[in-house]
């Protein structure tokens, strides 16, 4: 069960916000945000929380439980 | 009797270390402190010190096990690892607080600091069979796992925040 997200689609949503930009606003390096992107990493709530406002939206609608990973294994 | 060459060494890490305490104590109280912070560059950096600190020492300590105690010269391969992480240290006092790295920083830290303690068991092992079979004597071990330590340390910490 892996952690899906949106981050990189609202990114682009956001006038094609860079990473760096988006790791500046919410206190983190970029190589963070990379990660997160790939879902190599999974954030902890709070910085979920601030990601999710950064771009005004709720945490559901920028992360989601990937059910087709899930299904596979 | 004390060479010239260990004096040169002992008079260099004296600087070094007063350097490093005057630094910490007057540079947070100037106008640069407001620039003092961390980044992933410095992160980056100190770890790629931190490994070549560790492959440098380790390498004196198996070429010239006896010199690197008696002259001075593992303080002296670990001063610029020193020098950065004092101004972590200054970061630590400038910000009043001990979160300073990321949080995936701080997972890949601990991850890296398991790792290490793992690794530096069979490390120590071979020291110990080196020393059973009396290639080394000395207090030469100290400096091989301080070096050891190092490397593993700061080589997983590099390696996992670029790739995970």
């Amino acid at each position: 069960m892996k952690l899906g997200n949106n981050i990189r689609r609202c990114r682009f949503d956001k006038d094609e916000l860079s990473q760096e930009a988006l790791a500046e606003a919410v206190g983190v390096t970029r190589q963070t945000i990379l990660s997160i992107e790939k879902g190599k990493f999974v954030p902890s709530t709070f910085l979920a929380l601030k990601i999710a406002r950064f771009f005004n939206k709720s945490v559901e609608e920028i992360f989601y439980i990937n059910e087709e990973e899930e299904l596979e294994e | 009797m004390e060479t010239q060459f260990e004096k040169i060494i002992k008079l260099i890490l004296v600087a070094i270390v007063a350097l490093g305490i005057v630094l910490f104590f007057l540079l947070p109280k100037t106008r640069l402190a407001k620039k003092f912070r961390m980044n992933e560059k410095l992160f980056i950096i100190t770890n790629i010190i931190g490994v070549i600190c560790g492959i440098v020492g380790l390498a004196t300590t198996f070429i010239f096990p006896q010199s690197i105690v008696e002259l001075h010269l593992w303080e002296l391969i670990i001063a610029p690892f020193a020098l950065i992480y004092t101004y972590w240290l200054m970061i630590f006092r400038i910000r009043k607080t001990s979160e300073i790295v990321d949080e995936k920083q701080d997972y890949n830290m601990t991850k890296a600091g398991a790792i290490t303690m793992a690794f530096s068991i069979p490390a120590m092992v071979i020291m110990f069979q080196l020393y059973y079979n009396k290639i080394f004597d000395g207090p030469i071990w100290f400096p091989y796992y301080f070096f050891v330590t190092l490397l593993l340390f700061s080589g997983t910490t590099l390696f996992l925040f670029k790739k995970e």
